[in-house]
């Protein structure tokens, strides 16, 4: 099971990035996870595209301007 | 005048009935809640119908409103609250297994101005599982009061499904990729999204807090900005729009999950709005494509956060599919959740750029009718139900659902208006101008008339 060349996911990999992020996943349920998972990281692969540098990531989605 | 009649007036009418004393709170109120006990049984709207509460409210309203004391439009009015949102001394389940027994202490503060402002509880109105887009078979599913072989949507479903139905006047929901403005559009109502921030959402149990919003679902626009005043405990100016000039750009018209009849019903509303003296036009919105992906990308790691020891503990306790969802948001480096932060801010400057060019954008509010059972979050129907209401989230501008008028086996189809930050009594006064182009839109469904 792969994502691609980019980000290889197998459900060990799932399983520690789960366990890094604290909580302890069954490699059975790690598995379930990886087709959502994938679609995901494509989304996030165009996103990335973007190359939005220094927008900021937090803070009023608008600057706080008003109507 | 027949009781259905009574409970499925507008909010004005009723309280111009309760002013004049031609009605009572009590009497109103012990109908609804004869309404709920006959109905409920086969839409499973409540959780909770708040009986003594309620009688006692509208006994305290009825008092006030003799003796001279006025609190407002919604004084003496029956209304609902969503089931995750605090009120002291009654329980808030969040539709869960886990909090079945949760009894909040406090009253949120967007209840307490509903109390202050006079509404009368009737209830705590069914959801999806923490508003996680999931039903929990300890409650089931909100059936649709047009066809109840359908679902009423989610997460908010129970607040939308009681407001079509006359089982309140309005209720509250929250939003956080369409939970108010999808149940909306399924049973015929308005769902009204505030711009983020605008409503408190202290008391109300977060699904993902930089996304989540909180709004009314109510039988008309008109009726909405009543409800999201007396949540603020401030005015909303009515305002009364000509549509003669406005700019609407439209978006998200097309795409290979909208079914034709939507797209018919969205067409007639903006041939509407043109003969009206409206300008109706395309509008291009870049990056649009990619919100599906930036809205779950926020949404998982969020979500995960708040039911880190709830999943670790009890896991067998949430539905099953609520369960994969919180474990997804375990697997999504901090840096794919930033990015999509980012994103949000660019697709704001994108929608912003828009709406430099015209006064409004106009989109279905889902590319189709109720459908018979709610979709997964995760997964390509969730996203693509979502796909109309989600960006309003990503950006937290104000959007607004309608009822535009019906699809083929006569359910709802709702349009939906969006506006710029802060644009609430714009949104809700076109909304309102709208609808009176499409009279035949605004009625109630034939559960209600049975």
């Amino acid at each position: 099971m792969a994502s691609g060349p980019e980000r290889p996911l197998t459900p060990k990999l799932v399983a520690q990035m789960a366990q890094l992020a604290g909580l302890s996943l069954s490699l059975e349920r790690s598995a379930e996870l990886l087709p959502v998972l994938e679609g995901l990281f494509e989304g996030d692969t165009k996103i990335r595209a973007l190359e939005l540098g220094s927008t900021p990531a937090v803070g009023p989605t608008w600057g706080g301007g008003d109507e | 005048m027949s009781d259905l009649e009574l409970l499925t007036k507008s909010i004005p009418e009723i309280g111009r009935l309760l002013r004049s004393g031609q009605l009572s709170p009590v009497e109103l109120t012990t109908l609804t809640l004869q309404r709920i006990e006959e109905l409920d049984i086969q839409l499973n709207t409540f959780i909770t119908v708040t009986h003594e509460k309620a009688l006692e409210g509208a006994r305290r309203a009825e008092r006030e409103l003799r003796s001279g004391l006025d609190r407002g439009p919604l004084h003496g009015v029956p209304v609902a609250l969503k089931d995750l949102i605090d009120t002291a001394g009654i329980r808030t389940t969040c539709g869960s297994r886990i909090l079945r027994d949760h009894i909040p202490e406090q009253d949120a503060p967007l209840g307490r101005n509903l109390e202050a402002a006079g509404a009368v509880l009737v209830g705590k109105t069914n959801l999806l599982e923490f508003a996680y887009g999931i039903v929990h078979p300890d409650y089931g599913q909100t059936n649709n009061p047009w066809d109840r072989t359908r679902t009423s949507g989610g997460s908010s479903g129970g607040s939308a499904a009681a407001v079509a139905a006359g089982l309140c006047f309005a209720a509250v929901g929250t939003d956080t990729g369409g939970s108010i403005r999808i149940p909306a559009s399924y049973c015929g109502i308005a769902g009204f999204k505030p711009t983020y921030g605008r409503v408190s959402l202290e008391g109300v149990f977060p699904l993902s807090w930089s996304l989540d919003h909180a709004g009314p679902l109510a039988r008309s626009s008109e009726d909405a900005r009543l409800l999201l005043e007396g949540m603020l405990g401030k005015k909303v100016p009515a305002v009364e729009v000509d549509l003669k000039g406005l700019h609407f750009g439209v978006i998200q018209r097309e795409g290979p999950e909208v079914e034709p009849e939507v797209v018919r019903v969205f067409d007639a509303a903006c041939r509407a709005l043109q003969s009206a003296g409206a300008e109706v036009r395309e509008v291009e919105i870049a990056g649009l494509e990619l919100a599906d992906a930036a809205l779950l990308n926020v949404l998982f790691p969020e979500a995960s956060l708040i039911h880190q020891r709830w999943i670790a503990e009890r896991p067998e306790d949430y539905a099953p599919f609520t369960r994969t969802q919180i474990e997804l948001g375990f697997t999504i480096p901090a840096t794919v959740y930033l990015r999509a932060q980012q994103f949000r801010r660019y697709l704001t400057r994108q929608f912003l750029q828009a709406l430099s060019t015209v006064d409004l954008l106009i989109s279905p509010s889902v590319a189709w009718v109720a459908p018979h059972e709610d979709p997964a979050v995760a997964g390509q129907e969730g996203s693509a139900e979502g796909r109309r209401s989600a960006p309003h989230n990503l950006t937290g501008l104000p959007a607004l659902s309608l009822n535009a008028g019906f699809g083929a086996h006569g359910l709802p189809v709702g349009v939906q208006i969006i506006g710029k930050p802060n644009a609430e009594a714009l949104v809700l006064g076109v909304g309102t101008a709208l609808e009176r182009l499409l009279p035949e839109a605004q009625k109630v469904p034939p559960l209600a008339l049975a």
